[in-house]
């Protein structure tokens, strides 16, 4: 038999309570949302570009992200979760301090990316698509950043790196790893 | 129109329509799976392509427009391959755990029948997701079966308008999800089964009858819970109910359902069903009568039962007059069976004294919509206001959950044509999500709200002058009533900000027509037939009577409440609104219902005068004025107001005679309980919100040793009428039906807005909105075209005034109460319907956020009101849908839980409706 | 700041600004390098994109390199808005049409549809507002001409746009632009605030009456939005999904209305075309390809990066004359053209022509300009399920045969790859590509197997060696090949064995190594790393 729902949708989640329920965790996020909401509410179409904003802002779209911005827009959740959950680019969980991301396009899979990807992966102790135990470093894999006259290419962060060899990728992770407990005080 | 050809063959074809559906038209078949006529096509299964010269590669005939001269091919060899190719592409995702739905075909499989694809060698061997993964009680999801057709989310988007499937990730990965991929019930679902019936697989499937046998029949009747009055097939196997399946040929809704309407039928072969008469114990032994409830119940033939009741009734108007016995009709029954009923006060008994729960409902509207236009009822179809409605006023009714399928109807009239929608209701109920303008008014304010809607648009002279002039009367009278309320005092009174008050007044000016909707939060107040009296002012001022898309639109409750009026179960009219007090009627209904005593004489059979309604029977019942009462389908002690002195007043009268389906919270007080039928076990008719006679077909025999309400009825009209050894020999006094439609025939003779009523023409399909002339007269969907029923339309000054009780210092807050969608009043239809419970399991009180946080009320926590009348206790659910200080419970959990516990029985001076909306309660954890 | 009120006022304006540059050059004689400056990212302008070589020509490109792209002056002093200014002032929209039409354009955007009549199209149409959109989601990977464009000369974008919203009765237009470009769209939106400061966009343009403004949307990563139905259903914040055509954009587009999509490259021609006339275009060229084609050449020839060249140049110039040939003089095996929708030519066709009918009468496309050439260490079949696993996580999932074939024929080209294919393969591949290619909705699942088809059809003894003698000839697939140390030629440098990811190699410093066979992933990092050629990859009989 099925499970009782005692959160029926009739008391359809008001704003007061989707934040108890799904609670957008930190102050300052809320906050940002919020501004980003309201900078683009009106414009037409405007889902992608608040979404894309959250995306680079807050770092990630969670569900109670999009439960809120759904709830604010007055829009279908389904609508907002089917937008999320189709373009790369929008993530559901928080990614790492930094991302390595390789590029598979053609002219850098043909020069090497999946030598670099397997060297990288055994480094970090990760998978592509992870991110490190210590969330530090999340390795992703792209299509051609347009970069292909220097494939194989990889874009640390916003940094691009070409003609990259697998012998040279344990340097730049330390040089990354270094930076990031440099940024975070430690 | 268009010339196209297909396979070679030349056909004309209507224009605006695409291939595929030009062919079915034409009597070709092209197979297709993502498309259904109902909804938006998607052109996303591949399985319609087609050739199409001229074109490079084959075009989805779902989506292809038809133009002129065309040349189709849609089965050549390559097309005939490629099907089969896209079907095993389809089988590869295709995992069948066994046990389907027996009677829904299988789309997916029937094409690969027809294409000769071997199932069993394609479909994959085990599943990719967990089968039966959603814990809604009435859906059963199985993804393992979807081919991603979408057909479930532009079913919901589309159809309900509720957007809770959609589709999440993309290509391979793609997956059907409820909201932001949560459970159905979480995503706010409402459990309507239309994203079932759309889904061409069986990957969603209706649980409560999932892996039910094939039925024997199908029987098409109309839904016995609300007043929209759907029709769907009674699916029927060994003499039960089995199930319940759209009928795309329903004329309201087509396929569509609510959850009640689709999943709530279990209640009909309940076992806690009445299936005998019962009669107390000390009826049996003569002996005086105990405290209620305490003689128990002895099990008895129809003879004992109904010569008891007979004799008892006949004693009491022997010794006190035919007004000392009081009847309660039923909404729920049948117009043939209120017919009798009032025929049974009227005729055998002599009294007027006949009322029913339209009294609690649209009394108010009934007056006051008499008042103005000289007839009670909605003006317009749904159908017609939700084609031709440019703006769309809803006050006072929470149209999704109380009239769902007009709800859904309201939806995609805002989403598809973008009518303007107004909401105006102290809680923000979910049509409002789908509001241009919502309005917050406090409860009780109607009037004044309305009033200076109609302020500004006088100041800005946007009435319809030539309408007011032409049509209507009284108008001076009115203006200047009007002019008392400015948008700053009117703003003041009601909390609705100026800028909203002009926003709507503008809206409402600017699009027309425009039509209003309301219920219960206009009808139920002391106020109740001032607050329409003032709605049928702004319709007359808008000029939007009596044309299409436009008029006043109570949206009647029950199922068959607008019958039971129209059946003369009301104290003041015959059937038809034929007045009482009217000497030509009286002398009509006195010949044709004319009985003759034993001495030969035939006195009238009643007086002239309105005899008493509900709200005043059961408190003169408490006194002994009233000393029995008949009670058809109705459960009163639940659901009239101020339950404890209900209790008292039943407790003290004398004789009770109950037709009931269920031992109810009211049997707890009868002294004859009379098993009556469901709508399933009967013929009759029922006539929707829109006066729509529908036909009720009978699809199972009565369970037990129950008999059809009207035959019960007319069983003990005759035993009465022999008590009193009086003879029938009025042309329509005798009780002696056949049939239902015998009982139909005399209805249609004696009432004139039903003159052409008759079951044989419901049953070739015939759609009769009330009045029906004559047996060649179409009906009437709109009321009022041209002239009203009481020739000019009257505009009635109204002033605004405070109801009876507000919150004070001991009782701070102010309750008001209603309905949720998942239950029926008093709940003894709901609570035993599987599913139902599941999801609504308790009697929820709502706060506003900020009440509970001041009085440390968590959400779910036992909590408990009390008025100066009683207490109810239920959970607490914390929502913003109530503002602070408002209170909303509800009256489908029965005893200590029934929100009537608190309510007042204050009353409407004209119509007698109790003010269910407000009344002053406290609030404490429990 | 200068608001420009007429042509003669923009003359002037370039005057000025000439004679302020010759002022600024007699003082300084050295302009900075053009894109370092804003681009702190590690491309420079001269990997990309160098001075012309053998046929090359520059239209598309010509102000790449030379202008600051952050300047409108810079802009303006190379005839800039000029175009513009001629247009709306000496031109009606018909006339503007006619010119484009005249002189031979075709879409950049990969399907070669003339512009001309696109622009036609879209302005018969009934419906308002209209609108105009330039597609610069360049997915395709191994492309990126079009960012080259926007990042190097934003204006020619806008102001082909704007003529373009004239000729069709637009006055809003939207550049859709892929999210992986972030320094294209900062430029663009510096440029588009210039043109706004200088009344070249935004109401009233030059005084003229007309008024056209464009907005920048940004992608998020998803290569099917490249498709004009799918684009459309992004910017109005919904799914990528493509829908059916008819109704084309140019009748039922963004928000229902009357929509024109062109490319990046065929906006960046326009001015060109209105400013040295039709005819001119018209000249470079084939009967049916007129102009010139940038591509992004890439893979294994000397010289990668961008090219310019007149259409109907064939491969052989580009790959031996612009690209200076292949790289270590390896033999060329096989040109990938048109990104993953395209097919890959074998060596033997290099003397093709590139044009729109050429490249698809042999199998492949123009696309939108990516060129990826492959040496004989190339494994097709291995090629094919790249672009496969490419195409089926970037299929929508809307329409079947794209979505589940595109996920069959990745299991078949992924198990031949194993070493698992069996008899049959090739022929359910072939099977699987009918259908995909004919009954998919859109251009991505059509094109889909244009990859698979081609190299079955120019290269099927590769798939046989794979599926019949479980050998991959080029020594790609890891799972039928080794890798083996010669003990002759190596010298113990250890630099192998340091650089194996699971330490699959042993062996003493100065002492010939040796791979562990039962532990080696076959990664090939080994043979890349050795500095000596020590290390083979064997296959098959060998193996
Ligand atoms: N599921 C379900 N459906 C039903 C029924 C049921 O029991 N269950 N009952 C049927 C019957 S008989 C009836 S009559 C209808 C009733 O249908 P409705 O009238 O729609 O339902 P209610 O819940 O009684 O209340 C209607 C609305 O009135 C609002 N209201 C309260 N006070 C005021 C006020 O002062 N002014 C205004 N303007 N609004 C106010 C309430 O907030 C509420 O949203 O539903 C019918 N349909
Ligand atoms: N506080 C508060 N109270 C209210 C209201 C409110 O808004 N607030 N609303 C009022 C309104 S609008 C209404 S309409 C009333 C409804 O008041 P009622 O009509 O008293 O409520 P129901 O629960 O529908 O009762 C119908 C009974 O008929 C029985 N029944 C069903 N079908 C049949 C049949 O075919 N034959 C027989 N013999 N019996 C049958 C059912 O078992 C059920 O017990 O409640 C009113 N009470
Ligand atoms: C899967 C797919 C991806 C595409 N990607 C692009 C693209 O990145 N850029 C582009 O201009 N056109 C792309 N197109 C073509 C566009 O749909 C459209 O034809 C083009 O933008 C029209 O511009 P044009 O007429 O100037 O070529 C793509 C088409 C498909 C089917
Ligand atoms: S049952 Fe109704 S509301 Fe629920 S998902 Fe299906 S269609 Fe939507
Ligand atoms: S669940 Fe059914 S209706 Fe929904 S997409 Fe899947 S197959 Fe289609
Ligand atoms: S809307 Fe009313 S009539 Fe229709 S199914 Fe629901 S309860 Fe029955
Ligand atoms: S072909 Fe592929 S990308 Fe295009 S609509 Fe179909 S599934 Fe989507
Ligand atoms: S191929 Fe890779 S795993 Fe094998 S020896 Fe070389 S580096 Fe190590
Ligand atoms: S393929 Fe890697 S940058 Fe283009
Ligand atoms: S029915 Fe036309 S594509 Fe599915
Ligand atoms: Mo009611």
């Amino acid at each position: 038999m099925a499970t009782p729902n005692h959160s029926y949708a009739l008391a359809a989640p008001t704003l007061k309570n989707l934040e108890k329920e799904y609670p957008l965790n930190v102050p300052e996020q809320k906050a940002i949302i919020d501004r980003i909401l309201e900078t683009y509410c009106d414009v037409p179409g405007g889902l992608m570009v608040i979404l894309n904003e959250i995306q680079s802002r807050v770092g990630f779209i969670s569900q109670p992200v999009q439960e809120y911005v759904a709830r604010v827009l007055n829009v279908p959740v389904s609508a907002i979760h089917g937008v999320v959950t189709f373009y790369s680019f929008f993530t559901t969980e928080p990614r790492g301090d930094h991302t390595l991301k390789f590029c598979m396009g053609t002219a850098c899979y043909v020069g090497g990316t999946p030598q670099l990807i397997q060297k990288a992966e055994q480094i970090l102790g990760t998978k592509t698509g992870r991110t490190t135990p210590d969330g530090k470093i999340t390795l992703e894999v792209c299509r051609c950043v347009g970069a292909c006259s220097q494939a194989p290419v990889v874009v640390v962060d916003e940094q691009l790196y070409g003609r990259l060899r697998p012998s040279k990728l344990p340097a730049l992770i330390r040089e990354i790893t270094k930076a990031s407990s440099n940024s975070s005080g430690e | 129109m268009p010339f196209i050809f297909i396979n070679g063959q030349p056909y004309q074809v209507r224009e605006d329509t695409n291939l595929l559906r030009a062919a079915q038209e034409a009597g070709i078949s092209i197979p297709s799976l993502c498309d259904h006529p109902d909804l938006t096509p998607y052109g996303g299964c591949r399985l319609c392509n087609v050739e199409v010269k001229g074109l490079r590669l084959p075009a989805a005939a779902c989506m292809l427009p038809v133009t002129d001269g065309m040349e189709v091919y849609t089965e050549t060899e390559d097309l005939v391959e490629a099907r089969k190719s896209i079907l095993k592409l389809l089988l590869k995702n295709y995992y069948d755990s066994g046990n389907g739905n027996a009677d829904k075909p299988n789309a997916l499989l029937k094409w690969c029948d027809y294409y000769g694809v071997d199932t069993s060698q394609w479909t994959r061997k085990e599943p990719r997701y967990a089968i039966d993964s959603d814990p809604n009680p009435f859906i059963r999801v199985d993804l393992n079966k979807c081919i991603l057709c979408t057909r479930c989310i532009r079913a919901c988007a589309e159809v309900q308008g509720r957007f809770v499937w959609g589709l999440a990730e993309r290509g391979f990965d793609s997956q059907i999800v409820a909201g932001s991929g949560v459970t159905l019930l979480e995503a706010r679902c409402e459990s309507c089964g239309a994203c079932v019936e759309y889904c061409p697989t069986g990957a969603l499937t209706h649980k409560p009858s999932f892996g039910a046998e094939l039925p024997e029949k199908k029987v098409q009747t109309t839904c016995a819970y609300c007043g929209v009055g759907c029709n769907f097939d009674l699916n029927v196997k060994d003499n039960r109910v089995i199930k319940v399946t759209s009928n795309p040929n329903a004329p309201v809704n087509g396929v569509h359902l609510c959850v009640k309407g689709r999943y709530g039928y279990q209640y009909i072969q309940h076992p806690d069903r009445l299936r005998s008469p019962q009669v107390r114990e000390y009826l049996l032994k003569g002996m005086p009568k105990p405290p209620a409830g305490e003689s128990p119940w002895v099990t008895v033939s129809w003879d004992t039962a109904l010569n008891l009741a007979a004799n008892k009734l006949a004693a009491i108007k022997r010794e006190s007059g035919p007004d000392a016995i009081a009847l309660l009709s039923s909404a729920k029954c049948t117009n043939e069976e209120n017919y009798l009923m009032n025929k049974l006060a009227r005729q055998v008994i002599g009294t007027h004294n006949i009322d029913h729960c339209a009294r609690l409902c649209h009394s108010s509207t009934v007056a006051g919509l008499g008042m103005s236009f000289g007839s009670g009822a909605m003006t317009n179809t749904v159908a017609d206001i939700v084609e031709h409605a440019q703006a769309i006023f809803i006050i006072g009714s929470n149209t999704t959950e109380q009239h769902p399928v007009i709800g859904s109807k309201i939806r995609q009239a805002v989403l598809r044509r973008k009518v303007k929608l107004i909401v105006a209701d102290p809680r923000r109920v979910d049509i409002a999500e789908f509001a241009q303008i919502y309005l917050r008014q406090k409860p009780g304010t109607d009037v004044a709200l309305i009033n200076g809607l109609m302020h500004i648009i006088l100041k800005n002279n946007w009435q319809d002058q030539a309408f007011i002039d032409q049509r209507c009367e009284n108008f001076d009278a009115f203006r200047e009533v009007v002019e008392k309320y400015p948008p700053e005092l009117v703003s003041k009174i009601t909390g609705v900000t100026e800028k909203d008050l002009y926003k709507t007044a503008e809206t409402l000016a600017s699009n027309k027509p425009a039509a209003v909707f309301w219920a219960m939060g206009i009808t139920q107040h002391t106020t109740g037939v001032l607050n329409v009296l003032t709605l049928a002012n702004l319709q007359m001022l808008l000029g939007n009577m009596g044309v299409p898309g436009g008029g006043v639109n109570p949206l009647r409750g029950q199922n068959n409440v607008q019958g039971a009026c129209d059946m003369g179960g009301l104290p003041n009219v015959f059937p038809g609104y034929q007045s009482v007090t009217n000497e030509a009627v009286l002398e009509k209904f006195n010949l044709a219902w004319q009985t003759t005593h034993a001495d030969g004489s035939t006195p009238p059979l009643f007086n002239n005068k309105a005899g008493l309604t509900s709200t005043e029977m059961i408190p003169m019942a408490g006194t002994g004025k009233v000393r029995a009462l008949v009670i058809l389908g109705e459960n009163p002690v639940m659901t009239e107001p101020d339950a404890n002195h209900t209790r008292e007043c039943l407790e003290a009268c004398e004789f009770i005679v109950l037709q009931e389906i269920f031992p109810s919270e009211t049997s707890h007080y009868a002294d004859v309980l009379l098993p009556g039928v469901t709508f399933a076990e009967k013929e009759g008719t029922f006539t929707n919100t829109e006066r729509r006679i529908q036909m009720v077909r009978q699809a199972i025999q009565p369970e037990g040793e129950t008999r059809p309400d009207w035959e019960i009825l007319a069983d003990l009209a005759k035993r009465i009428l022999a008590v009193e050894k009086r003879r029938p020999t009025g042309s329509h006094a005798g009780w002696d039906y056949a049939s239902a439609a015998e009982v139909m025939d005399e209805i249609a003779a004696v009432t004139p807005i039903y003159a052409g009523v008759s079951h044989a023409r419901l049953n070739t399909g015939a759609q009769l909105h009330w009045p029906v002339k004559d047996l060649n007269h179409s009906g009437t969907p709109i009321l009022h075209i041209g002239e009203f029923t009481r020739g000019k339309g009257k505009f009635h000054p109204t002033e605004h005034l405070d109801p009876q009780e507000l919150p004070d210092a001991e009782y701070p807050f102010l309750l008001t109460t209603g309905r949720v969608l998942y239950h029926w009043h008093a709940g003894e239809m709901t609570r035993r319907s599987q599913g139902l419970l599941d999801v609504y399991p308790d009697a929820y009180i709502e706060i506003h956020p900020e009440d509970a946080e001041a009085l440390g009320i968590l959400d779910h926590q036992q909590v408990r009101l009390s008025s100066r009348r009683g207490i109810a206790l239920g959970k607490a659910l914390i929502t913003e849908r109530v503002s602070p200080g408002l209170i909303f419970a509800n009256f489908h959990f029965a005893g200590e839980q029934n929100g009537n516990n608190l309510t007042i029985a204050a009353l409407d001076p004209v119509s007698k409706i109790p003010e269910f909306k407000i009344c002053a309660v406290k609030l404490e954890v429990s | 700041m200068p608001f420009i009120n007429s042509l003669t006022e923009l003359v002037h304006l370039q005057e000025e600004i000439l004679q302020r540059k010759r002022e600024e050059i007699t003082s300084q004689p050295f302009r900075d390098g053009g894109p370092e400056k804003f681009a702190p990212l590690a491309l420079r302008a001269d990997q990309e994109l160098d001075a012309p070589r053998g046929k090359e020509i520059r239209v598309v490109l010509r102000n790449c390199t030379l202008i600051d792209p952050e300047s409108l002056d810079d802009y303006i002093a190379e005839d800039g808005y000029q175009a513009l200014a001629t247009v709306l002032t000496k031109m009606t929209p018909e006339e503007v049409i006619d010119t484009i039409s005249r002189s031979g354009l075709r879409g950049r955007g990969g399907a070669g549809f003339p512009t001309g009549r696109k622009w036609q199209l879209t302005r018969n149409s009934a419906g308002s507002p209209k609108y105009i959109i330039c597609n610069a989601d360049e997915g395709d990977p191994g492309a990126f001409m079009n960012r080259r464009v926007l990042e190097g000369d934003p204006h020619s974008v806008l102001e082909g746009m704007a003529i373009a919203a004239y000729a069709i009765g637009a006055s809003q237009g939207y550049i859709y632009c892929r999210a992986e470009y972030p320094i294209a769209v900062r430029t663009l939106n510096i440029a588009i605030q210039q043109a706004r400061a200088y009344g070249l966009l935004g109401k009233n343009v030059l005084a003229s009456g007309f008024s056209f403004d464009v907005e920048l949307r940004m992608g998020a990563g998803a290569f099917v939005c490249g498709e004009e139905t799918a684009l459309i259903a992004s910017i109005e914040g919904r799914r990528g999904e493509p829908r059916p055509r008819p109704p084309f954009p140019a009748v039922s587009g963004l928000w229902g209305n009357p929509t024109c999509i062109n490319n990046v490259e065929t906006f960046a021609n326009v001015p060109q075309i209105i400013l040295t006339g039709p005819d001119w275009f018209a000249a470079m060229g084939t009967e049916k390809s007129k102009g010139t084609k940038t591509f992004a050449l890439a893979g294994d020839v000397n010289h990668t990066g961008l090219i310019e060249v007149p259409l109907g140049i064939t491969l052989r110039e580009i790959v031996y004359d612009v690209g200076e040939g292949i790289k270590k003089n390896k033999a060329l095996k096989a040109i990938q053209t048109g990104g993953p929708m395209g097919g890959c030519l074998p060596a033997s066709m290099i003397d093709l022509p590139v044009d729109y009918e050429s490249l698809t009468a042999a199998g492949s496309i123009m696309g939108s300009g990516g060129m990826i050439v492959m040496d004989e260490e190339t494994c097709m079949v291995d090629i094919a399920r790249f672009f496969m696993e490419f195409i089926q996580e970037e299929s929508c999932g809307k329409c079947t045969p794209c979505r589940v074939g595109t996920h069959s024929m990745l299991e078949i080209l992924t198990r031949i790859c194993n070493g698992e294919g069996v008899d049959g393969d090739i022929e359910e591949l072939e099977r699987l590509c009918k259908v995909t290619k004919t009954h998919s909705l859109c251009g991505l699942g059509q094109g889909a197997p244009n990859p698979v088809e081609s190299t079955i059809k120019h290269f099927r003894h590769e798939y046989e060696a794979h599926i019949y003698r479980k050998e991959c000839p080029a020594k790609v697939c890891r799972a039928l090949i080794r890798y083996e140390i010669v003990p002759e030629t190596c010298t113990g440098c250890t630099v192998c064995a340091k650089n194996c990811p699971i330490g699959a190699i042993n062996g003493e410093r100065r002492n010939p190594h040796l791979i562990d066979q039962e532990i080696c992933i076959r990664c090939g990092i080994c043979i890349q790393t050795c500095n000596f050629g020590a290390i083979l990859a064997l296959t098959g009989e060998q193996n």
